[in-house]
């Protein structure tokens, strides 16, 4: 099991059962977690594909994952609107509640599916990219 | 007949009285002539016995002549009462299966010919015309008779309605005075009912010109009195809502946020009456909407009304909680969690600031989690942490000098990152963030700056370090910035 998969398994435990010392802090806690699978499967692209780039400030690294097929633009339109809506709620913005159980299961079903989109090695597997663009 | 009505009856008349006359007159004459004729001899005893009897004879037959005088006139007398003309009823309204105009005119004749002056035709009329005459007479009678037996038939069942009615019908016209008298006693009960609930509801209506004039803060809508309109089923609150001064349409352009903070208006005063058993006001949401100034005076709002009532909110942003923490009103505030399948946590709410070093303990302590998993999400709490105090120093800063709550929002909002914001906090300037570290180690030390850097670094998977120490340096560091006075620092 890779770290992020790990993290999802523990976000995703979080989200069904808790544990009998998680307090109110799990919602924050389990989007923390959920946004580190996302990191860590996009730096996983990165050393695949382009070496060095999970150096650059994460706006940028979405701009340039949106040029590339594979993933393909809406892979990366996905990953981005992931990211920044877990970024949201793992700052602390005021007013802002924690993340709900519902918002935390859609992010969580997002980062999961988007994962496997980012392993696709090659542009023959990436069926939608070459049928779309 | 004739000729006892006629002349000869006169000129019997005259003939005896001329013969009486004689006969006078030879009783006393001497001779025996004629004093008419001169003839002699002739006034004898012979002439005086024949004059006698012819005398006798006249007489007699004048009297039978008078005797069938009166007979016939009493016969027309009783013809006059007996031939009456046919009725104008039968002309009128003939019974249903009669000619009437055959009737009226075998009638007619029958009349005319019955009261003629001679009687020949009279008796012949009365013999031979009144029989059949009689016959359609009663053959009309009897249908008279059957068309009223069925015109009663068909009367009777109405008049039994109608006696039936006709006592109420009485009743009624007896009562109409008493029923004015109840129209107009409830008339006048109504018109005390209405000013007893406009006097009821002035205290509400003063009560909520007063909320809302705490609640407006920057909106130029004004409320003016509060009026109760319409009866019965079609009631309805009429408000005097007015924008800069100008009525119509002022409720139209209301925002949502407004909307809700008249209704909370017109609301609260209402839960607040002295009639009302209960002494706690509920309020789902209030907040929902409002500009942040607005939520301002609402915690105010509350806070007056929690002197009297306990005061119980839900909410579903911070806002409200937040206000209440920076007027520094009292307030319990629990946070609710809602897990899947609604599993439901409570919680005392603190303030961020100390409530994200909290949260990053308990994770730290956690069986729950991996290593690995627990250092990034302690960093990250312990980044909301100071995110949290450096927002509280801006937002003590900016509004305490005055700005306007939305700049301030906004200004909070515009950093990404944890160093825009704490150099948004230290120097009032979010670009000022390259002199943030050295402006820790000067006035804490190297080791504040590590922190701040462990907090950024340590939710994207940096170097390891100790969970818990983290969280107590965090926490001080956090403590120094809420310590930060209203002036902007000098890097």
């Amino acid at each position: 099991m890779t770290e992020s998969e790990e993290l999802l398994a523990q976000a995703d435990q979080l989200l069904r059962h808790g544990s009998s010392d998680a307090g109110g802090w799990w919602p924050r806690t389990a989007a923390f977690l959920i946004r580190a699978a996302l990191e860590l499967e996009l730096r996983a692209f990165w050393d695949r594909a382009e070496p060095g780039t999970e150096g650059a400030p994460m706006r940028a690294q979405l701009l340039v994952l949106a040029t590339r097929t594979p993933p393909g633009a809406g892979t990366a339109r996905d990953v981005a609107a992931a990211w920044h809506a877990l970024s949201r709620a793992c700052h602390h913005h005021p007013y802002e509640l924690a993340p709900t159980a519902a918002e935390l299961r859609a992010w969580h079903a997002d980062v999961a599916g988007l994962s496997s989109a980012l392993r696709v090695r090659n542009t023959a597997e990436y069926v939608y990219g070459t049928a779309g663009s | 007949m004739q000729g006892l009505t006629g002349g000869d009856s006169d000129q019997t008349r005259r003939l005896v009285s001329l013969l009486e006359q004689a006969m006078a007159h030879a009783d006393h004459a001497e001779g025996a002539d004629c004093p008419v004729c001169g003839a002699q001899g002739r006034i004898d005893a012979a002439w005086r016995v024949a004059t006698e009897e012819q005398l006798n004879r006249l007489r007699q037959a004048a009297e039978a002549a008078d005797r069938a005088h009166a007979a016939l006139r009493s016969a027309r007398s009783a013809v006059q009462n007996v031939a009456l003309p046919p009725p104008p009823a039968l002309h009128q309204a003939p019974p249903p299966g009669v000619d009437a105009a055959q009737l009226q005119a075998i009638w007619s004749a029958w009349t005319a010919a019955v009261q003629a002056d001679d009687p020949a035709t009279a008796v012949a009329a009365l013999r031979t015309d009144t029989v059949p005459l009689a016959e359609l007479v009663s053959a009309a009678s009897e249908a008279a008779g059957k068309e009223l037996r069925r015109r009663e038939d068909a009367w009777q069942p109405l008049a039994e309605r109608l006696s039936a009615h006709l006592p109420r019908a009485r009743a009624v016209v007896e009562q109409a005075q008493v029923h004015a008298d109840v129209k107009a006693a409830r008339d006048w009960l109504k018109g005390q009912a209405d000013g007893l609930r406009d006097e009821g509801l002035r205290p509400i209506a003063d009560h909520a010109a007063e909320v809302w004039r705490q609640l407006r803060q920057e909106s130029n809508v004004d409320l003016g009195p509060v009026r109760l309109e319409g009866a019965k089923t079609r009631r309805r609150v009429a408000l005097d809502v007015t924008v800069d001064g100008d009525a119509g349409a002022a409720l139209g352009v209301m925002s949502q946020g407004e909307l809700h903070a008249l209704g909370f208006a017109l609301f609260l005063p209402r839960a607040m009456l002295d009639q009302s058993p209960f002494c706690f006001v509920m309020i789902d949401d209030p907040v929902q909407a409002m500009d942040p100034s607005k939520v301002d005076g609402l915690a105010r709002v509350l806070a007056g009304t929690a002197v009297t009532h306990q005061v119980v909110v839900f909410t579903h942003d911070d806002r409200l909680s937040d206000a209440v923490r920076r007027l520094q009103l009292p307030a319990t505030i629990w946070e609710v969690v809602r897990r899947e399948r609604s599993v439901v946590e409570l919680r005392r709410s603190d303030h961020p600031v100390t409530r994200y070093p909290d949260d990053a303990r308990a994770v730290a302590r956690s069986q729950s989690l991996t290593d690995a998993a627990k250092s990034r999400v302690v960093a990250g709490f312990c980044r909301s942490a100071l995110e949290a105090a450096c927002h509280d120093v801006v937002r003590r800063r900016r509004i305490g000098r005055g700005d306007r709550h939305a700049d301030v929002e906004a200004a909070l909002n515009q950093p990404t990152t944890l160093t825009a914001t704490t150099a948004l906090a230290l120097f009032d300037d979010p670009g000022r963030g390259d002199q943030v570290l050295p402006h820790y180690n000067k006035r804490l030390g190297r080791w504040a700056g590590d922190v701040h850097q462990a907090c950024n670094k340590g939710v994207h998977g940096g170097a390891a370090f100790d969970a818990i120490d983290l969280v107590e340096k965090a926490q001080k560091v956090a403590d120094f910035l809420r310590a930060l006075g209203p002036a902007a620092a000098v890097p």
